[in-house]
């Protein structure tokens, strides 16, 4: 049996291990990554010159899921269940990090900004602001779930508070609770790949439901429960075959930017990978697009799954000395908190 | 049926489409049907709402879609065909003269990038330049006016391709971009030929996605993005199921294809509602508008590809002298000019 501890501690190395290896694929196409690398990526390897995150060493992890881990470490110090002081304090901190306040993305620093203060012009608000359906929210919902083992709606209702503070639109928002939802019914004994997506797809209809009831704004785009199923489809029709679940996912689901591309998209390929720890994670590196995003999100989910002892001891060795963590400590401070 | 009649009927869908479908833009379709429509889905030129940035215009204004295109046309009568240069031109005069200052004012973000590239206005450095793809700018900006080059290249789907490269390509060098620009055209190229049916004008779409995108990554900046070619299909195929289902069929459409402004969502979901109208043009056109988020350029395809199918003869007489008024835009005129280029 898999502890609860080794499930967060999992989580934790999934999602870090994900946005390392995807830090350096980030934005390319496939096959702009096979010609790149030579082949595919399955470790760590140096970031190519054009990368934002300048003088980053290998297994370094970026903006996605540092996030998660500041928040982690505003709750564990204020002792604090997720609330709006923590997700602004932990957002705040993270953001003072200039390593990850360089690749912040376009909706996060908008917020940023206002809750600093500062004077952000905007044209004119419409009611629907389409270019905010972006995947920041689902970047960071994965650390919630691993704050909620087994407690699907916990962490649909943290997964609001968390991302609220920045995707306050119910397409974003329903996509971070898809995420968190999943990475919290990782926890229950027994549970299937499977369940996951299950637990995906209920995490995406009650977050849309309740990011409207609780006035979040509304917005046009795809409807992230759908794109779930699709995506899993597809994965399912594609198990055993990498390269072409990689390629239908890319093409149909995409794995870019908006809600509803990549956090669809990770549970295409945990549907293609069954759940696997790490050809999940590979999967998602060599997508394209949002790659290290799409990695991270998939690395919650698959980490809790599979429980830390499913990843070599070098991942772990890498991610703590690269980034300065003890993530098995942070592990057990999070078990020890719950 | 005319070429001239089918030209005419391309520009008139279009007009009407990118009118109708202006108000509706960026709201999902229980938005427009709750407080647009009043519970009714919307099938007439209506008011612009209460939080756009353009208010109390007059009625059937067409937006930055049809001006750039119906200037392009006139360039292009001008120059005899399509050229790269009468593109620029076009893209310039809508800019600069204050005549068209109500069009130019709601100008897409990835269209005013690409124009200040070609004035030469220097700006600075974003990591972004440094990326070997440019995942930014894959909107429909270059597919809302590529039609034109179907109705240049009637029944040569292979040339409509290769213009839509050349005039969207100044200011859209994106191969998802130009990749939807091709499928559009080239579906228009189909639609301007007796006898082509519905599936021919739809597997024109799908191949002018693929030729497009093959020929744009040779020159064009690479972008990452899901497939329009893919796309459509799903599309096409989600359209024919829920043909019979109005409501069904845009909810399904955006929720799975998506209208908003990438050229890999808007395209696409613009064949499967070609497919669930059968053609019909103010069923393409009412179909796509009510799909909303970027309903005005969805309007605008669907309503080219329609209109170019079935001819002036198959929409209702009112628009024509409405949006002509309207819009002070000599349609007929310009349609006889290029009817007389492709003669």
């Amino acid at each position: 049996m898999i502890t609860r501890k080794e499930r967060i501690f999992g989580g934790l190395l999934g999602a870090s291990i994900g946005d390392s290896m995807g830090a350096a694929t980030e934005f390319m196409t496939r096959d702009q990554i096979r010609e790149w690398f030579g082949g595919r990526v399955t470790t760590y390897v140096d970031l190519p010159d054009h990368m934002f995150l300048k003088g980053a060493v290998k297994g370094m992890v970026t903006d996605d899921f540092s996030i998660g881990y500041y928040t982690a470490v505003a709750m564990l110090e204020k002792k604090q269940k997720m609330n709006d002081a923590v997700a602004i304090e932990g957002l705040l901190n993270w953001n003072s990090d200039p390593l990850y306040s360089q690749c912040a993305g376009p909706t996060t620093r908008i917020t940023i900004a206002r809750l600093r203060g500062e004077e952000v012009p905007e044209k004119q608000e419409r009611l629907c602001m389409n270019q905010r359906v972006t995947n920041g929210g689902g970047m960071k919902a994965g650390i919630v779930g691993l704050f909620n083992p087994g407690d699907v709606d916990g962490a649909v209702a943290d997964a609001l508070t968390m991302c609220r503070t920045t995707h306050d639109n119910t397409l974003a928002l329903s996509a971070g609770c898809a995420i968190a939802a999943a990475a919290a019914k990782a926890f229950e004994d027994g549970v299937s790949y499977l369940e996951l997506i299950e637990a995906g797809i209920y995490g995406a209809e009650k977050g849309f439901a309740r990011a409207a009831e609780l006035g979040a704004k509304p917005a046009a785009g795809c409807s992230i429960a759908k794109k779930i199923a699709l995506a899993a489809e597809i994965g399912l029709r594609h198990q055993d075959d990498f390269e072409g679940a990689m390629r239908r996912i890319g093409d149909i689901i995409g794995c870019g930017l908006y809600a509803y591309e990549s956090i669809p998209a990770v549970f295409g390929f945990i549907a293609a990978c069954k759940g696997h720890a790490l050809d999940t994670i590979y999967m998602a590196v060599n997508g394209g697009d949002d790659t290290d995003t799409v990695a991270c999100m998939a690395g919650y989910i698959v980490g809790a799954f599979n429980g830390a002892g499913a990843y070599p001891e070098a991942h772990l060795n890498l991610i703590n000395s690269a980034n300065g963590y003890d993530l098995a400590k942070m592990a057990a401070d999070i078990d020890a908190m719950i | 049926m005319t070429q001239y009649d089918r030209i005419l009927g391309a520009m008139v869908g279009a007009a009407i489409g990118n009118a109708m479908g202006a108000p509706l833009e960026t709201r999902p379709p229980y938005l427009i049907k709750e407080e647009l429509g009043k519970g009714e889905y919307v099938r007439d030129y209506i008011e612009m709402p209460y939080d756009s940035p353009l208010q109390h215009i007059p009625l059937g204004t067409v937006s930055y879609d049809f001006a750039i295109s119906y200037l392009s046309l006139v360039e292009f009568a001008k120059a005899g065909g399509v050229t790269k240069q009468a593109a620029i031109n076009a893209l310039f005069e809508l800019k600069n003269n204050e005549k068209y200052a109500v069009y130019s004012a709601r100008m897409d973000q990835a269209s005013a990038v690409g124009i200040e590239k070609l004035e030469g206005v220097l700006h600075e450095w974003t990591p972004y330049d440094d990326l070997p793809v440019d995942n930014r700018y894959l909107t429909s900006s270059a597919a809302m006016k590529s039609w034109v080059c179907g109705l240049l290249n009637p029944g040569n789907m292979e040339k409509a391709i290769d213009d839509s490269i050349l005039m969207c390509r100044p200011a859209h060098d994106n191969v998802i971009a130009l990749s939807g620009a091709a499928s559009i055209a080239a579906a228009v190229s189909v639609a301007m030929t007796a006898g082509a049916s519905l599936s021919d004008v739809i597997e024109a779409g799908i191949a002018g996605a693929r030729k497009g995108y093959d020929k744009a990554m040779y020159i064009a900046r690479k972008a990452a993005g899901a497939s329009i070619e893919e796309r459509i299909k799903l599309a096409v195929e989600i359209g024919v199921k829920y043909s019979g289902d109005f409501e069904k069929c845009i909810t399904e459409m955006t929720d799975l294809i998506g209208t908003g402004i990438n050229a890999n969502e808007a395209v696409p979901s613009v064949f499967g509602f070609l497919a669930a109208a059968g053609g019909d043009v103010m069923q393409s056109i009412y179909l796509a508008i009510n799909a909303g988020n970027d309903s005005d350029t969805t309007g605008i395809m669907a309503g080219a590809i329609a209109g170019a199918f079935k001819g002036a003869c198959s929409i209702p007489e009112k628009h024509l002298p409405l949006l002509s008024k309207v819009n002070d835009m000599d349609i007929e005129g310009v349609a006889r000019k290029i009817s007389q280029i492709v003669a």
